[in-house]
């Protein structure tokens, strides 16, 4: 089978990726002359059933979108809307907020590490399988997933799908013993996302460098979640308004999700390895020695060790969940007024798989106009164009090899199909 | 401490998908001292991180099925977690209940019994209100749930039963 010039590989369903999809590659005369990554799972045509409805509504419907990562629709949802209404939250509601967020991204990369991709570089089918040897590690994960849950029940309502989170801040304070309480379950996660790492580190990861643009966000003061403004490899930086400018998205035929791309018409990543690229230097000094433990490159261009930034971006959000906890005082209100609007209003947060981006445009309260872009719809080119190089770097792979190093290179940017449709099934051509 | 834990699982906003969640509702607080009641819409796997399932000796699961049988055939299953295949049950997630009872068996946190009771279920659209054949199930769904809670079952019943 090795060394094949020509070589087809249908691979029908991506696993342990969220939504509906496939990959096709075609292989003529040792080149690879196609790669597609096709999105046929039916678009959900959220943007058009929010025109119409009243601003306070976004939070709790794009919410829906996703079930791993709705707070991250709320809070660009509520940065957009509070935004075109001139609404400013309390440093306190911020700091609820990015509660939230450290809770979700604790549940998302928990779930990723251990359920999704470390089957990959164990050569199990999934954590299932991976369970029989592993259990202790299985356990591990289960256990950071369940302190992400519990914040996020404790500061959301529940774990999915959110219900506390208005325009303005909260309908609810939690109270202080609750918060406090979380401590429980987010001590020991902090040592699991430690010991996360140190597992991770001792993979044998494959070797990848893309060389595209990376995108996401940065605030001065503090590693990306909950806020901060557009930027890219290239020392571009502009505000959260000017996203339009900077990315374009296109329609193609494959896909029932829009491809991002930059408006000069380059791939571009978001996700991350551009959130670590442009933001390591806002880590903490013990987290940042952790990182350099491991091995982590800065930047870290391999989407390979794309689960070793997970890990340091776990560790982080414990961190950071841990400073927020004990700092915690109940907002007082919980929310802040937020006026009927008119105008425009952008928002953009760091959702565990890159920048979300909502746009609405108001009048008088009522939505005229939403355009939402997840990470995943931005990302499909930059993982079409690495899944061209897997297959270019390992053509020597047998049929089943190279399809499961191209299933993994998809796994690496944790693709969720539902946001993007908000897409899988491989099929590799090698006539 | 509960000895017991009945869940009853699907997307209540899904069509028949809600018939775990109608038979919570049919039976109320109808349940001996002992058990824990639980409803599970969308994240099956969140089940593992309540202290009720580590302390059941008994977790009973009343969830959506599709085999193929008639719409309103009851599934009575006793689960071992290893007996599953990779993809059982009717699922929009990708962990989903059977792989979360194949997981907890492989993590050696499966209770003394698991017992799944499945109805076959035909419209899985958006509204909700099952169809009829699934709504009559219940009340039959309510008195296997029954036999199994008050009575003597364990180590009586068959593995599999289809009525």
């Amino acid at each position: 089978v090795s060394h094949r010039y020509d070589r087809a590989i249908d691979v029908e369903g991506l696993a342990r990726v969220e939504g509906e999809g496939s990959l096709r590659v075609r292989v003529r005369d040792g080149r690879v002359e196609d790669v597609e990554l096709r999105i046929y799972e039916p678009p959900r045509f959220f943007e058009a059933l929010l025109v119409g409805r009243d601003q306070s509504e976004p939070p709790d419907i794009t919410a829906r979108i996703c079930g791993i990562c709705p707070a991250a629709y709320q809070m660009s949802a509520v940065n957009a809307i509070e935004s075109a209404c001139g609404v400013v939250p309390t440093p306190e509601i911020v700091d609820l907020r990015r509660l939230l967020y450290c809770g979700e991204w604790i549940e998302s990369h928990a779930l990723h590490i251990y359920f999704l991709h470390a089957p990959d570089f164990l050569g199990y089918d999934g954590a299932v399988e991976m369970a029989t040897h592993h259990r202790r590690e299985v356990e591990r994960g289960l256990a950071l997933r369940k302190a992400g849950n519990a914040i996020l029940e404790t500061v959301g309502g529940r774990a999915v799908h959110p219900i506390n989170v208005r325009l303005g801040g909260f309908y609810r304070a939690p109270p202080i013993e609750r918060v406090r309480s979380l401590l429980d379950l987010v001590g020991p996660a902090r040592e699991a996302a430690l010991e996360t790492l140190g597992w991770a580190g001792g993979f044998d990861i494959p070797q990848l460098h893309t060389d595209v643009p990376l995108l996401g966000l940065v605030s001065d003061d503090r590693y990306p979640m909950e806020s901060g403004e557009i930027a890219t490899s290239d020392g571009m930086r502009v505000p959260v308004a000017a996203f339009e400018e900077l990315v374009a998205e296109e329609q193609v035929e494959r896909s029932t999700a829009l491809h991002g791309r930059l408006a000069d018409g380059r791939t571009y990543l978001t996700g991350p390895l551009a959130r670590h690229a442009l933001n390591s230097s806002r880590l903490p000094p013990d987290v940042v020695a952790e990182a350099a433990r491991v091995g982590l490159d800065v930047p870290c261009r391999n989407p390979f060790a794309s689960i070793l930034v997970r890990s340091l971006e776990l560790l982080y959000a414990c961190d950071e969940a841990i400073r927020l906890i004990e700092a915690y005082r109940p907002p007082s209100p919980p929310s802040i007024g937020v006026p009927p609007g008119s105008g425009v209003g952008h928002g953009a947060t760091e959702a565990p798989r890159g920048v979300l981006y909502h746009r609405y445009e108001l009048d008088a309260g009522t939505i005229t106009a939403a355009r939402i872009v997840p990470p995943t719809a931005q990302n499909q080119r930059a993982i079409e164009a690495d899944l061209r190089r897997v297959v270019e770097e390992n053509l020597d792979l047998d049929d089943g090899d190279l399809t499961w190093r191209c299933e993994q290179a998809i796994r690496n940017h944790d693709p969720c199909i539902s946001c993007a449709t908000h897409f899988l099934r491989l099929e590799v051509e090698r006539s | 401490v509960n000895d017991t834990l009945i869940i009853g699982l699907g997307n209540p906003l899904r069509g028949d998908d809600a018939v775990g969640h109608r038979v919570i509702e049919a039976l109320g607080d109808q349940v001996p001292e002992g058990t824990a009641v639980r409803r599970c819409e969308g994240d099956p796997l969140g089940l593992l991180h309540l202290a009720e399932w580590d302390e059941a000796d008994r977790i009973i699961l009343v969830d959506a099925v599709r085999s193929g049988r008639p719409p309103g055939t009851i599934h009575h299953v006793v689960l071992d977690g290893y007996d599953l295949p990779a993809r059982p049950l009717t699922s929009g997630h990708g962990i989903d209940i059977g792989d979360v009872v194949r997981l907890a068996a492989r993590l050696h946190r499966l209770p003394r019994r698991v017992v799944l009771i499945g109805v076959e279920v035909a419209e899985l659209g958006l509204g909700t209100v099952p169809a009829p054949a699934t709504e009559a199930a219940v009340q039959r769904v309510l008195g296997i749930l029954r036999a199994e809670l008050w009575g003597e079952v364990a180590g009586e019943t068959p593995a599999s039963t289809v009525t």
